[in-house]
């Protein structure tokens, strides 16, 4: 350290270096194909839009490219009800991308008893694949007889994938800048030397998003690299070396490989730096209580040491009180059990007002009964504000849930020994004594500027703190929020840690979880003093009127996931003297 | 080998050739022959698990003997019997505390074997649980804690710990794997070896982070089967003549590589009589299932002596 200290010029190059290295949330790259790469993805695409307009809405395998008893396959396949059944959405008929993946001669393998006549001279096999879904139906077709004797249906398997899909994903693969960049390539000169290079494809599996994907690898000395690519959305996911090794067991590498690497290499494992907007933290997922931002500093001084979400508490039927505790965190590697799903994303509030930081946490099968997805969010304002949000994206597993988020806050004034946590009463603010909770009640009064609480120190210095009301669009009716106020003994597992799990889900008192560390309740004088904020929300499946809610919609041939989002909020106004 | 022979007589030089030779040739002489290693018997292809035996409280407790031991966890957090014949659903007191079970197996005297899983809303309890591998009395049905793999300082990176089980007849031996202590960067796995009457462990292979396990007599002998939890490969290690674990662990096949195959381990691992391997696979990533996640595919494959390996047949989502 010494070193750096006489060479002043070697500190701010470490420090740019540092800087440079640190991952802060990331943003999505946009690649630049190349004209001809860029016409024909276009026509792709344009092949899709055509299909969508016909009956059935499918993309044909190229006739120039087929022999004549393909091509008899293909059509009469088509033409059959029972194979193209499945094409539009039951609901609302709307159709659903679907393409011709492969037509050949029936083998053995394909054959079962409805087929058993058949022989790969007589009859062929057509394959559909089903974009919306990530399903796969396969018709042998009885060429002679220019029928349809089986359709087998084969969900979550993938095709065969055409040559011609197969070449554009290459194309894609070589262009991408960051295959460029693993591979030591210039973008221009290099190029026409890929086709030397030792090329492999292999099998691989886009399970996040359920798309089709396929991986061009491109082999060097004894490493390979994997270029994920996803063929529903003709975009590339991601890369990654593997050694070749001398193992006989094989590397696959998948879209959930990649993202849950990325994401505990860069958040679990380490925490990042942010800083924009006169703000400055440090971020990361912790394996159970979600993110947690630390050392949160405005115009370089501390207002947060510590703050996370613990648990959320799912309560079905408030008669029979059932339900779970759900924890969010890190992929893998823990004991959380709605996931993080990719890195945090850092997006710009509404005229320039400031920043958002927001996580995402989902379960796979989302948003299929009882498979939940949450998020965490905090707005950065640039005039000191911090709103702390706890939003559920539905669904679980029915329409009576309640939903109550545990969040806990280490906030600080940075006066410990004279700050003070009080509550308006109507008429003034008065001191908390002892370590206490209290219910957000309709009768709750706040303040002209719609606080409800404050920490402030004898200089003034604090925060104000507004519950989420009901009244800006969020949480009908207000967040009907549990505040606690804790000491804080980082000694002690009552946060400061990871905390597995807390408290009880389906609990409709105070007894929410924070209370136990209030048992003997302690002074809170002179203490640093954790806030526990825990807020109600339930969901509502009537149409037109959802909330914490989810559902899936056919839009241009393929499933988008329509939510209805319900959230809960406390906002810190920072008080100054 | 260094020139020593260099005397000037012919007698000498005679005798000295006669020295050196003996000495090259002694230097050169080939070692003994090692004593041959006698391979462990051969047992006849097929299961090891013909002589598991019925649990005795069956009778006592009402039930039939067509049972089955439910670990789903969905109708409760802990292990059931479920009556086949009676349609009914039982569980002893003692089965309750300990909470959601995943693997099991039975010995020759009817006493089931279980080990935990992380489930949703870990507590204290449920942490150290998962630490522990369970036994139920074959007469009184009573649960109690078997045996205990050693639980690491900090389990937040991996809620795991005992969770496969198989069982040997042709050596009386349970074997039981433990995740327990494995992170991303180290895989600090154990396979165990124990003695069902006592816990003891009679051999283990550590390095190994294996979730579904299964013993199975094949062509060259009797092999444990275990499914990887961080790839989708099964792999196998020998068992001698006592049972124990030896060797390295042998490469079987790629679930990934199968015809439709996926991305997954293998949860569970059972072989029919007609030596077909029914294997359950989920996407495993050391985190707990949650109710309504667990939908598992399931592989078929049959037994191939010639090749002394397994050829897959068929794969379906889990009913």
């Amino acid at each position: 350290m010494s070193v750096f200290l006489r060479n002043p010029v070697l500190f701010v190059l470490l420090l740019l270096i540092a800087a440079a290295c640190a991952r802060p949330p990331a943003a999505t790259p946009t690649p630049d194909w190349s004209p001809d790469l860029a016409v024909a993805l276009a026509e792709r695409e344009a092949a899709f839009s055509a299909a969508l307009e016909a009956d059935p809405p499918v993309v044909r395998l190229w006739e120039e490219g087929l022999d004549a008893n393909q091509r008899l396959a293909q059509q009469v396949a088509l033409a059959d009800r029972t194979f193209t059944d499945g094409t539009r959405d039951p609901a609302t008929r709307r159709p659903l991308r679907h393409e011709v993946m492969s037509i050949r001669p029936a083998l053995p393998a394909d054959l079962t008893e409805k087929s058993a006549d058949c022989t790969p001279a007589t009859c062929y096999h057509v394959e559909l694949y089903n974009y919306a879904l990530n399903t796969t139906r396969a018709a042998i077709v009885n060429l002679p007889d220019r029928t349809v004797v089986e359709v087998r249906y084969l969900p979550g398997i993938q095709p065969d994938i055409p040559e011609y899909l197969v070449a554009l994903a290459i194309r894609m693969a070589i262009q991408a800048p960051e295959v460029q960049q693993a591979l030591g390539l210039e973008p221009s000169a290099d190029m026409a030397t890929m086709a030397a290079m030792k090329t492999a494809l292999n099998n691989t599996r886009c399970e996040r998003s359920q798309h089709l994907c396929i991986a061009p690898t491109f082999l060097q000395g004894t490493r390979a690299l994997w270029v994920i690519v996803d063929l529903t959305e003709m975009r590339i996911v991601g890369t990654r070396w593997t050694e070749l090794g001398q193992s006989s067991a094989p590397v696959i590498l998948t879209e959930r490989t990649l993202i849950d690497e990325e994401v505990y290499e860069n958040y679990c494992e380490q925490y990042q730096a942010v800083s924009r907007d006169g703000w400055e933290f440090q971020v990361g997922l912790t394996p159970s209580d979600g993110l947690e931002l630390r050392d949160v500093r405005w115009r370089d001084k501390t207002v947060i040491h510590s703050v996370k979400l613990v648990d959320w508490h799912v309560n079905y039927s408030e008669q029979d009180n059932f339900g779970y505790n759900d924890s969010t965190g890190c992929p893998i590697f823990g004991p959380a059990v709605v996931a993080a799903w990719g890195v945090p994303q850092i997006e710009p509030l509404p005229a320039g007002a400031g920043f958002a930081l927001r996580q995402d946490f989902r379960q796979d099968l989302w948003p299929q009964a009882c498979n939940y997805r949450y998020e965490q969010r905090l707005d950065f304002y640039r005039d000191g504000r911090i709103g702390v949000l706890a939003i559920n994206h539905g669904r679980g597993c029915g329409n009576d849930g309640v939903y109550r988020p545990i969040i806990r806050l280490h906030l600080t004034t940075g006066s410990p020994a004279t700050q003070q946590f009080q509550e308006w009463d109507g008429n003034a603010w008065r001191t908390w004594e002892t370590e206490q909770w209290q219910l957000q009640a309709p009768a709750t009064p706040y303040t002209r500027e719609g606080y409800q609480y404050r920490l402030v120190d004898s200089s003034g210095n604090g925060f104000a703190l507004t519950p989420g009301t009901g009244r800006y669009g969020n949480n009908r009716g207000g967040d009907n929020a549990w505040s606690y106020v804790t000491v804080h003994h980082p000694d002690r597992p009552e946060g400061h840690a990871d905390l597995p799990s807390l408290g009880s889900c389906c609990s409709d008192d105070h007894r929410q979880g924070p209370e136990l560390f209030q048992d003997p309740p302690e002074p809170l004088a002179g203490q640093e003093l954790i806030l526990w904020y825990v807020p109600y929300m339930k969901n509502d499946d009537t149409p037109g009127a959802q909330y914490c809610w989810a559902e899936g919609i056919v839009t241009d041939g393929l499933v988008q996931m329509l939510t209805y989002p319900c959230q809960a909020s406390l906002l810190l106004t920072p008080l100054r003297r | 080998m260094n020139r020593i022979c260099f005397p000037a007589s012919l007698s000498v030089r005679l005798l000295w050739l006669l020295l050196c030779a003996t000495v090259i040739l002694a230097a050169c002489g080939r070692a003994d022959p090692a004593p041959a290693t006698v391979p462990p018997p051969v047992r006849p292809i097929g299961i090891a698990t013909r002589c598991q035996g019925l649990p005795r409280f069956l009778e006592p407790a009402g039930l039939s003997q067509q049972v089955a031991i439910d670990t789903t966890n969905e109708l409760a957090g802990h292990v059931l019997l479920r009556d086949m014949q009676q349609q009914l659903l039982y569980a002893h007191p003692s089965w309750i505390p300990f909470g959601p079970m995943g693997s099991f197996t039975r010995d020759r005297d009817g006493n089931i074997y279980v080990a935990p899983i992380p489930f949703v809303d870990q507590d204290a309890q449920s942490i150290a649980n998962q630490y522990r591998l369970f036994r139920i009395d074959s007469d009184s049905s009573e649960m109690t804690p078997f045996f205990e793999v050693l639980q690491p300082a900090d389990a937040t990176a991996n809620p795991y710990g005992s969770i496969g089980l198989a069982y040997d007849c042709g050596t009386d031996s349970l074997y039981l794997s433990s995740l327990a202590g494995s992170t991303r960067r180290d895989e600090l796995g154990v396979l165990y070896q124990l003695d069902p009457a006592t816990g003891a462990i009679r051999s283990q292979l550590e390095g190994i982070d294996a979730v579904a396990l299964i013993v199975f007599n094949g062509r060259d002998g009797t092999r444990l089967y275990y499914g990887s939890a961080r790839t989708p490969n099964l792999f196998s290690v020998a068992l001698d003549e006592a049972g124990r674990l030896t060797g390295e662990p042998r490469y079987e096949f790629s679930l990934a590589e199968l015809s439709e195959g996926n991305v997954e381990s293998a949860l569970r691992l059972q072989i029919s009589e007609a030596n077909q391997m029914t294997l359950k696979a989920y996407r495993f990533d050391y985190s707990p299932i949650a109710a309504g996640q667990l939908t598992r595919n399931v592989y078929t494959l049959d037994y191939d002596a010639s090749a002394d390996s397994w050829t897959f047949l068929s794969l379906a989502p889990e009913q």
